[in-house]
């Protein structure tokens, strides 16, 4: 379902230096599988996903969706994929159901469709409550259950998961946990990326270690251990990025 | 929390599912209405737009109020006695006999008035009439110690009044500075009080049961204004109200424009919006109605708010009484404000378009507010007019519409012209917005991104986009005025026949250059995106034949036209002709040939190909015959008139053909072939240029028929 090829991506910085914020990086991902994409922060795991969505071109390399390429057939990749991040917005002015059959709108759902998929989201992530609520007046936790719902309304067959549970509680990271559970029933392709070790264990059917744009290590957990003679995700990590103590120890 | 699942259609998603139809385009009109009514809902239920609607009169009125200090001071008006009129005359019995005249007319205004109530004018502003005999009154007017000069040249016949023993009609001119306001108010005060006397004389010649005969006096009145001399003696009310419109829709569109653009992307909806397979275009689009809307409730409330301040300050009796408000003029002034609003809002969108937060969204807009006052001002200069050049400058030329309208009315002709090339203008800007609006270097703050813009795309191109096709044209206006300024400062250094090799390279440059960059810059395939595709033989011998025989009919109705614009285009004409006679005919050929040509690479080449390929092929031919007729009038000069429907209707021959024939060949083998004829002909077979002989037109309409059958023949086998 997602394939990425030699992926690469530079960014040119101030001062004429240039920064290879993924390099040369190669997975795919089948329908029904969860890709956890890991890797510390600045890792590329966000530049990947807004790749593969078409939102950034690649320096070199090429992403594609159900046998779209991203920076050709834009339209047809856009359609097929559902993304969360952590910095997603919502509008202001717009009512908590007006928010989703706008975006609904956006995909071309048809108004019957939307109306049916509106109530199953509804109904799935709690949102009937504050549905005629402007979105202005919601709370965190809501915000982020109107995200998830506006990311499906259109059932794409993939989902870009970036860090969703970034500055959330517990109670609203339990939400995100049963909303990839339910993904994952529904045999969509996912990304998940974060930086939150236990939770990517939980989740994910394979992992992609990243480090620095690089693919590290790939595989599924008992595959990584395998390699690595570790057993948990954070050991590996560890290793495998050779970290060393965060903080240098200064002699006094 | 209940967890379904539905394999079936989840995986799929709607797109591939029986539910969702591609939509077609009546889809796509009723998804932008939606678009927009989203827009229009969450920007009007912003506090910040309803503050604007309401401060914005709050701030304009402290302006306003100056304009009218300005105004009361010109026209010498005390608040507290209400205005002077001043009048000046060359003799006193020409002062005596008005005086009087003036006195019975106050006297019967009176009488009048305490019958009907509702007319009272408004006492605080009752005018006090000054008068003086002069030497020289038309120097004490251009003085401005004066008003009106008023000559009533048989005055003698009416002296002294009472003792009138017959009924006298006078002749009485008004002589005034043409738009002064205080000789306006004047000239409204007079004829209000001569009306009043005659109709009350009139009344009483009627009366049954009034037997003493009464001699009346009947006054002709005739206004005499002239042109001023500088007019820098004060500011018409008419150069102002550009100005006001502008600042009323800038104000109007200025948050709605940061907040659709600039807002999504520091609300974190940017990231998300352009997420979705929406084309670009179709969403600013949408944000572009939603800012004119805006600005024109905008300027509308505050229409109103300054009409009733007016009204209810009284200055309104004094101030509007010589503008007239017709219901044709509010809906003239309504249209000026659409246009202001469709200009301001789609360039406040493109520069908008490139901010990444709001802050920096209002330090790119200080600029614009600061360069659209420039325009403002110069519209107050005296002499400029809506024509030639000046009818395609930006902004200025809304100004001067704007200050034609209220000065006695417009060239609706011109007018066109400034509609459509604003037109033009605001399609360029939005489509400029479209690109920019959720691209890299704005989307994510990188610097890279910008050279984006300008980055070929990585897959050649079948045609160009509508809108880089539109950016040519909209460029090719200045570069076409700045070419002629060229072309005319280094006529001196060239002989006669330099002239046509300058204009023909410039033609060149114009309609080749600029589409050839645009098709590098997109990646444009050459052969699809200007129509290079080989025709049928039989399609290019169609319009050949077309070509040959098309020239009679279209010289015949230019002479038609040019008779009914009579000397004066004679006079150019004359101009062109012997400066025609001059030259080689080979050159003249060439020349006419090339420019021909060119104009079909761009035309029923790169425009046709990039319209085709998003409108039914009617449409195509309709917007680029439109579009040919509207260049050749904004740039053909004197003659620009008379060559909106003879190019139009070529416009749409050409259309045809290239539609028929698939490509662009047929159509320069025909235009190359009816330019050269149609100026050359004249002179080749000796005709007056007045009209066309019968046989001719005979033999034109035989060759048309012939050669529309071939192109109608010569349709691509392939299809
Ligand atoms: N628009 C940009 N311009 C310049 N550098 C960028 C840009 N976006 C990301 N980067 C850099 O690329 C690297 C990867 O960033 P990102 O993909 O956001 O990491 P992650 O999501 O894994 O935390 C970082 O070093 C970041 O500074
Ligand atoms: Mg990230």
């Amino acid at each position: 379902m997602i394939e990425v090829e030699r992926l690469t991506k530079c960014f040119l910085l101030l001062g004429g230096r240039t920064l290879t914020a993924v390099n040369e990086l190669s997975f795919t991902v089948r329908a029904g599988e969860v890709y956890g994409l890991l890797g510390p922060n600045g890792a590329g795991k966000t530049t990947t996903l807004r790749m593969l969505l078409g939102l950034l071109k690649p320096t070199s390399g090429q992403a594609s969706i159900a046998g779209f390429g991203s920076s050709n057939h834009p339209d047809e990749v856009k359609r097929r994929v559902g993304l969360v991040s952590a910095g997603s917005g919502l509008y202001q002015g717009l009512t908590a159901r007006e928010m989703l059959l706008f975006f609904a709108d956006l995909y071309a759902v048809p108004p019957s469709a939307a109306f049916q998929e509106l109530n199953r989201l509804s109904r799935l992530l709690g949102l009937d409550d504050f549905l005629e609520q402007r979105c202005a007046t919601l709370s965190t936790g809501q915000r982020q259950r109107v995200n998830l719902a506006r990311a499906l309304i259109h059932r794409p067959p993939v989902m870009l998961l970036d860090e969703p549970t970034l500055g959330l509680d517990v109670l609203a990271r339990q939400v995100v946990t049963e909303y990839i559970d339910h993904l994952r029933q529904e045999g969509k392709a996912v990304i998940l990326t974060t930086h939150h070790l236990e939770e990517a264990e939980r989740h994910c059917t394979r992992f992609g270690l990243l480090h620095k744009g690089q693919l590290v290590s790939e595989g599924t957990l008992a595959d990584l251990q395998a390699r690595t003679g570790c057993t948990t995700l954070m050991e590996m990590f560890l290793k495998l990025s050779k970290v060393g103590p965060a903080l240098h120890e200064v002699n006094t | 929390m209940t967890l379904e699942t539905n394999n079936l259609e989840g995986s799929q998603g709607f797109r591939d599912s029986p539910l969702a139809p591609r939509p077609s385009s009546l889809d796509a009109v009723g998804r932008l209405a939606r678009l927009v009514r989203k827009e229009l809902s969450e920007i009007l239920r912003d506090r910040r737009t309803i503050i604007t609607l309401v401060l914005m009169p709050l701030l304009l009125y402290p302006l306003l109020s100056i304009a009218f200090q300005q105004f009361l001071l010109a026209s010498k008006v005390d608040p507290e006695s209400g205005p002077a009129y001043r009048f000046g005359f060359a003799t006193e019995v020409e002062e005596a006999v008005f005086a009087e005249m003036m006195k019975l007319g106050e006297r019967a205004l009176h009488a009048g008035k305490t019958r009907e109530k509702s007319q009272v004018e408004d006492e605080r502003v009752r005018p006090r009439i000054e008068s003086g005999v002069f030497d020289n009154p038309d120097a004490a007017l251009k003085d401005n110690q004066i008003d009106v000069v008023v000559r009533i040249p048989d005055a003698w016949m009416a002296w002294p009044l009472e003792q009138l023993e017959r009924d006298v009609a006078l002749d009485c001119e008004f002589r005034y500075l043409k738009g002064s306001p205080g000789a306006l108010g004047a000239l409204a005060f007079v004829e209000q009080r001569l009306a009043a006397k005659h109709s009350s004389d009139l009344e009483k010649r009627l009366r049954p049961k009034e037997r003493r005969f009464r001699p009346a006096l009947l006054v002709r009145v005739q206004r005499d204004p002239i042109e001023q001399p500088g007019a820098d003696g004060f500011i018409s009310l008419h150069a102002l109200v550009p100005l006001i419109l502008i600042l009323m829709t800038i104000t109007g569109a200025v948050y709605p424009a940061i907040d659709l653009t600039a807002g999504e992307r520091e609300r974190g909806t940017l990231e998300i919006l352009v997420a979705a397979p929406v084309p670009r275009l179709g969403l600013l689009f949408a944000k572009y109605v939603t800012v004119v809307t805006v600005a024109v409730l905008t300027a509308l409330v505050n229409l109103v708010t300054m009409w009733l301040t007016l009204t209810f300050s009284g200055l309104g009796a004094t101030l509007l009484k010589d503008v007239g408000f017709s219901p044709l003029l509010l809906l003239q002034l309504f249209g000026l404000l659409l246009l202001f609003a469709a200009f301001f809002s789609a360039v406040l969108l493109s520069l908008t378009s490139f901010a990444r937060s709001f802050k920096e969204a209002q330090a790119y807009l200080i600029p614009l507010m600061l360069a659209s006052l420039g325009p403002g001002v110069i519209g107050m200069l005296p002499g400029l007019r809506v024509e030639g050049p000046l009818a395609v400058v930006p902004l200025l030329n809304i100004v001067l519409l704007a200050r034609d309208l209220f000065q006695g009315g417009a060239d609706p002709l011109w007018a066109l012209v400034v509609v459509l090339s604003t037109l033009v203008y605001a399609a360029a800007a939005i489509a400029l917005a479209a690109r920019v609006f959720g691209a890299e270097g704005v989307l994510y703050n990188d610097q890279s991104g910008w050279a984006d813009l300008i980055r070929r795309p990585s897959q050649p191109q079948e045609a160009a986009t509508p809108s880089a096709a539109l950016w040519c044209l909209a460029l090719m206006l200045p570069a076409h005025f700045t070419l002629q300024w060229l072309g005319l400062q280094l006529r001196p250094l060239f002989d006669a026949d330099a002239v046509f090799v300058i204009s023909a390279a410039a033609a060149v440059v114009l309609f080749l250059g600029l589409p050839a960059l645009s098709a590098f810059f997109g990646r444009v395939r050459w052969s699809s995106g200007f129509g290079f595709a080989s025709p049928r033989f039989l399609a290019s011998a169609g319009g050949l034949a077309l070509g040959l025989s098309l020239w009679p009919w279209v010289l015949q109705l230019l002479a038609h036209l040019h008779a009914e614009r009579g000397a004066e285009l004679r006079e150019h004409l004359a101009a062109f002709l012997v400066q025609a006679q001059l030259a080689s005919p080979v050159l003249l050929a060439a020349t006419f040939g090339i420019q021909a040509a060119v104009e079909e690479l761009y035309f029923r080449g790169y425009l046709f190909a990039a319209l085709r390929r998003h409108m039914p092929a009617w449409m195509t031919i309709t917007v680029t015959a439109l579009l040919f007729g509207f260049l050749h009038v904004v740039m053909g000069g004197a003659f620009g008139w008379e060559r909106l429907l003879p190019s139009t209707l070529m416009g749409f021959v050409l259309g045809w053909v290239r539609w028929r024939s698939g490509s662009v060949w047929p159509c320069i083998v025909l235009h190359v072939s009816h330019n050269v004829l149609l100026n050359l002909a004249p002179r080749l077979f000796e005709m007056s240029g007045d009209e066309v002989s019968a046989g001719w037109l005979a033999a034109g309409a035989v060759g048309a028929a012939v050669g529309s059958m071939a192109v109608f023949f010569g349709k691509p086998r392939n299809e």
